[in-house]
């Protein structure tokens, strides 16, 4: 069995699921994290599922992860340690997905392993000097907005947060899964594409094969099945932003002919069968 | 001898550790990190963390040894913050602290992205490794009804005398046998140090699971007759159960991972 693992709410697996190939197929099963224990239950043995029937573990051959919710109890504990240690093909594991955990650490890793990154600065309990034309986000994976410094007029840095030189608009979003990759361009006015309603659309691209095995080289010591990663290409060099874990893919995946991400991602889920 | 920084959260423990090391170890507790010292990081060709502490500039973390309690205490000093702020600037402080002890000489425990996995120090994959490692585990059970000869717990990090506040998750099985609470350094790959002292080859296993769990210093629980039954290890030493002695020696101990000229 294929476990799809997350919410209902999640728009990412709603639309995986949707994909007919996947809604078709019998050994695809989604669980709703939130009905553990309500008429899901979990055990050792395995799922006890609505229906009656057990699931063992050993049944399952594959999972397509989304727990990013903030749901927190024993059971999803558990949960947590079969997705990192029990089940097989496991896309991707949670301690695999705490990579997301510090932008800083992320890029302090990127910057060792050859990318280009902008230049950053950390400050927290700091008064800032001059505003310069920089942008300004959370370090952490919580609250993850880009703004522009010089539209905050407040000068004082209480929590730690992360300065970096604006490289422009041009932004490249690569999607990475089991060495396949598929790469969009998007142009915003916005510092944040995803906040600019009228960003055109993401057009697919290619990107430099040396940056490519870079990206690669990436994810495996992450070892990260499927990834999102982000750049800004500014004077021909690709600005390493950051990679994403749990990538929205779907909003991305729309904007293309056809379905390659979900295919792929079809795909690696049902290699393990 | 490196230097020391030791970011704590007023445990009796860090205090011993600061009276041992002396005053060349900087000191500084979690209200005084997250409400008073100004920090300033650059990242471009290299790293750069730099703390001003009280007008004084710290920048040589690449050079120094940290121990550290403060990770999982942030929100004790995020009093100042409102309660819809408090993820965000938890998250915020955790995640620079992680660039920082990844930066650093050495963290004592270290705290990087894999070992910040909700199960990495979970009961069942704990016994998993340590049966790996050679010791006899109980048996235990998850999600089943209670059940005679075992013991219920309502989380999946189990002590013994832990008790049950709530549902319970799981059920351990009893051993008879006596209780055993093993505090350990553990100096490098091939040197640990018990208290009390533990058969070789118990030490030897015990070893080479902090080893593969990269921990420094902790507690490790055993049921003991004929046999050495693992029931768990924490990372960090519970001090109210804890001998003063034991702690002098636990700390006098960690100041000499830090001594060069003794390896």
């Amino acid at each position: 069995m294929i476990l799809l693992i997350g919410v209902k709410t999640d728009p990412v697996l709603r639309y995986f699921f949707d994909q007919n190939y996947v809604k078709r197929d019998r050994r695809v099963l989604f669980l709703n994290v939130e009905r553990i224990g309500v008429d899901i239950f979990l055990s050792d043995e395995g799922w006890m599922l609505p229906t009656g029937e057990l699931l063992p573990h050993s049944a399952i051959s594959s999972v397509y992860n989304r727990l990013v919710s903030q749901i927190r109890n024993p059971w999803i504990y558990y949960l947590n340690w079969l997705l990192d240690d029990v089940y097989p093909n496991v896309i991707n594991r949670p301690k695999d997905s705490l990579v997301n955990f510090s932008k800083l650490w992320q890029l302090e890793v990127a910057r060792d392993m050859g990318f280009d990154i902008p230049k950053t600065q950390v400050y927290a309990n700091f008064r800032l000097k001059n505003r310069d034309d920089g942008i300004y986000k959370s370090i952490s994976s919580v609250r993850s907005i880009v703004k522009r410094v010089e539209n905050n007029y407040q000068n004082l840095v209480n929590e730690p947060v992360l300065f970096q030189s604006d490289k422009g608009r041009h932004n490249i979003r690569v999607h990475l899964l089991k060495g396949h990759y598929v790469a969009q361009e998007i142009f915003s006015k916005e510092v944040d594409y995803r906040y600019d309603l009228n960003a055109c659309c993401a057009k697919r691209c290619d990107i430099p094969i040396a940056l490519l095995d870079k990206v690669k080289q990436l994810s495996t010591k992450f070892k990260l099945v499927f990834s999102g990663i982000d750049f800004i290409l500014s004077n021909g060099r690709y600005y390493f932003l950051e990679i994403n874990p749990s990538p929205g893919y779907a909003y991305f995946e729309k904007q293309l002919s056809g379905t390659p991400i979900s295919a792929l991602l079809y795909k690696t889920l049902r290699e393990n069968e | 001898m490196s230097k020391w920084l030791i970011l704590h959260n007023n445990s009796k423990f860090s205090s011993v550790l600061k009276e041992v090391l002396g005053e060349k170890a900087i000191s500084v507790n979690v209200d005084e990190l997250i409400n008073q010292i100004s920090v300033n990081v650059h990242l471009e060709e290299g790293v750069d963390h730099r703390w001003t502490i009280s007008g004084s500039l710290v920048d040589d973390f690449h050079q120094r040894i940290i121990y550290q309690e403060v990770f999982f205490s942030v929100e004790s000093a995020l009093y100042e913050y409102e309660k819809e702020d408090l993820p965000y600037v938890q998250f915020g402080w955790q995640a620079y602290l992680l660039s920082l002890f990844g930066y650093a000489k050495t963290v004592i425990n270290p705290v990087t992205p894999e070992n910040l996995s909700i199960s990495y120090y979970q009961f069942p994959r704990l016994l998993a490794l340590a049966a790996d490692h050679g010791f006899s585990i109980p048996k235990y059970e998850v999600g089943r009804l209670a059940k005679e000869n075992y013991v219920a717990v309502d989380s999946l990090w189990f002590w013994p005398g832990r008790e049950l506040k709530g549902d319970a998750i799981m059920n351990i099985s009893v051993i008879k046998g006596k209780d055993v609470v093993v505090r350990f350094i553990r100096y490098d790959d091939t040197h640990l140090v018990c208290w009390p002292r533990l058969p070789k080859k118990i030490t030897n296993r015990l070893l080479r699971l902090c080893n593969s769990l990269q921990v420094f210093i902790g507690e490790v629980y055993f049921k003991v007759n004929q046999d050495w039954f693992f029931y768990g290890l924490r990372p960090q030493i519970q001090t109210d159960k804890c001998h003063k002695r034991v702690l002098l020696d636990v700390a006098k101990c960690l100041r000499d991972i830090g001594n060069e000229e003794l390896v």
